[in-house]
């Protein structure tokens, strides 16, 4: 309990990381509706949840990065528990973020947007799955300026191409069945399968972000000095 | 020495081929374009990379790729994702939970399919073998190293033993020439020195020559064996005090110690000394390593005819196994050398080390 206090602590004591986890991203919602599903903004929420757990993962990033990993391995306290714990206090931080997020969508979009708690249920998966993607992106870095430079790029590109910052119908039809490799493909699939009713397909989607998530804290949690 | 890391192994061809194995996979999917075949494509990754990561126990895993494989049954699309499986179980060697997800995938498929599973489960058998074959060798290579190791660990310690059984020789040499010194050339020479003062006292005045040649001779007699008696304190091994020692000791200890003893601790030689101390540092070095004490104690007997020293601790930890040391061994053959035995017991979470050392002659040694 005292490492997800810690971890906890470590975000929301900078009032920065909070205007930049919380108010900015905020701004996406007021992008207007689209008549091919909700409203752009919804989609885009995903691009704010991608970097927000970047930015949120930096405790233990830094960890990593000043050799603090190795005192903690040195100590009784085992590599799961120190995991969960760091995990949990962002996942909380996210879950915040996304009520947020729905309860502005809700008052900005009123009517055009519906399904809130199952939109919120798929910004949960989301995130999750993007802070086991950020756990193993930077898990090959050893200076957070460096991870966050190249995952902005990465990360904007993986929301073009996955359909969260240009709808999907807009992707040309080549590329379709490839960009279906992109975790970051299934928030808009989801999204869409949600808005169109199909209730199998928004589950699926949940299932494919929990695979990711599984793989990517599976690749993400070796020990790397 | 480090391996060579180019050089090919079971485990990187097989991670080749799943990789190949895996686009080929991909390809296939992106033309069926179903999403739950994507999910049983990550689905597979998933598995493997846990398994890579946690060695899941066999029958955990069996389980779940039973699961799948019945799950092929109603979703027909997954079954090729089972290829995957086939290729994994048969390469770690693990037949029979490769044959699950065989059954299933050649089941449904036509002659290329089953073409295709044989390839794959051939390759993997073969990949299994080499893999046996590569462990056997690292197994081999393994005791090698520790057999080097060990003779190393035992120079090292028949060096030290080396080193203190010359140590032993000295002191007991030193004693020796002491005691000879001391006890023979010392009485002669008092006796001479005695005889000497007799032939004075009866020597008249009058044979001023005499007299005076035995004055000169009886200053040089009494010269010469203050000289030995110096000479004897000299050589003979200086003895630290006993107890000064052991209180010594008993700081090197991060446990507390109680010492008690009986007996005249003078009527031990230094190396008899050493001997005990060797004990003692050799059970606290135990004590060190496999308990967890929460009193030790040290007994010293000074009996008769034997010295007696009990080490006792309790807060014994449980280990799988306890073979005697080097430490102690070392000290067993250190003890023998001069009749004395060194013994151990281990009785419920407590631990004694008891050794018995012959002193020579008893009380008529005082």
């Amino acid at each position: 309990m005292k490492i997800f206090m810690f971890a906890l602590k470590e975000n929301i004591k900078a009032p920065v990381n909070l205007l930049m986890i919380v108010l900015i991203p905020l701004t996406v919602l007021l992008i207007p509706g689209s008549q091919y599903g909700f409203p752009q903004g919804i989609y885009l929420v995903g691009m704010a949840i991608l970097y927000t757990g970047f930015l949120l993962s930096r405790p233990m990033v830094e960890d990593r990065m000043k050799g603090m990993i190795i005192r903690i391995h040195a100590s009784p306290l085992k590599q799961v528990h120190y995991l969960l714990a760091h995990l949990s206090a962002y996942f909380l931080l996210m879950m915040g973020q996304s009520f947020i997020f729905i309860l502005g969508a809700k008052l900005l979009h009123g009517e055009a947007t519906f399904h809130h708690g199952w939109i919120y249920l798929l910004y949960l998966s989301f995130g999750l799955m993007t802070l086991s993607l950020t756990l193993t992106f930077t898990s090959f870095f050893k200076n957070f300026g460096l991870a966050f430079g190249i995952f902005a790029g990465v990360g904007s590109l993986m929301s073009l191409l996955g359909g969260i910052s240009m709808p999907l119908h807009m992707m040309p039809e080549e590329i379709l069945p490839w960009i279906r490799l992109l975790p970051t493909y299934w928030l808009p699939y989801g999204l869409n399968a949600l808005y169109e009713g199909k209730f199998f397909d928004y589950f699926l989607a949940h299932g494919i972000l929990w695979t990711y998530t599984g793989i990517f804290i599976a690749l993400g949690s070796r020990r790397r000095y | 020495m480090k391996r060579n890391p180019w050089t090919s192994s079971p485990n990187r061809l097989s991670l080749l081929m799943l990789v190949l194995l895996y686009g080929g996979l991909l390809g296939w999917m992106m033309e069926k374009r179903e999403p739950m075949v994507f999910l049983f494509f990550l689905v597979s990754i998933f598995l493997l990379v846990l398994d890579w990561r946690m060695k899941l126990q066999r029958g955990v895993f069996g389980i779940l790729l039973g699961m799948l494989s019945l799950l092929s049954l109603w979703i027909p699309h997954i079954t090729f994702s089972l290829i995957i499986y086939v290729l994994y179980s048969f390469s770690q060697g693990t037949y029979l939970l490769g044959l699950l997800p065989s059954v299933f995938f050649i089941y449904d498929q036509q002659r290329e399919g089953i073409i295709l599973w044989g390839i794959v489960a051939g390759m993997a058998v073969l990949l299994s073998f080499w893999r046996k074959d590569q462990e056997l060798q690292w197994r081999k290579e393994y005791q090698l190293r520790k057999r080097l190791y060990e003779q190393e660990e035992m120079e090292t310690l028949l060096l030290h033993e080396q080193k203190h059984l010359e140590n032993m020789s000295r002191l007991k040499e030193r004693q020796r020439i002491a005691e000879v010194l001391h006890d023979e050339l010392g009485h002669e020479l008092t006796a001479a020195h005695l005889s000497l003062k007799a032939a004075r006292t009866v020597a008249k005045e009058e044979e001023g020559l005499l007299v005076n040649t035995l004055d000169k001779s009886l200053h040089r007699l009494e010269a010469g064996l203050t000289k030995l008696k110096e000479a004897v304190r000299q050589i003979e091994p200086t003895k630290e005090s006993f107890l000064d020692t052991v209180e010594t000791l008993k700081k090197e200890c991060t446990y507390p110690v109680t010492f008690t003893h009986e007996g005249d601790l003078r009527r031990l030689e230094p190396y008899q000394e050493q001997l005990v101390f060797g004990m003692i540092k050799e059970g606290f070095t135990n004590i060190e390593k496999h308990a967890n004490p929460s009193e030790v104690e040290i007994h010293v007997a000074i009996l008769e005819t034997v010295l007696r020293v009990r080490l006792y601790n309790d807060g014994v930890k449980e280990e799988k196994s306890m073979t005697g040391g080097n430490g102690l061994r070392y000290l067993r053959k250190r003890l023998e050398a001069v009749g004395g035995t060194v013994s151990s017991q281990k009785e419920k979470g407590a631990f004694t080390l008891l050794m018995v050392l012959p002193l020579r002659g008893g009380n008529e040694d005082d």
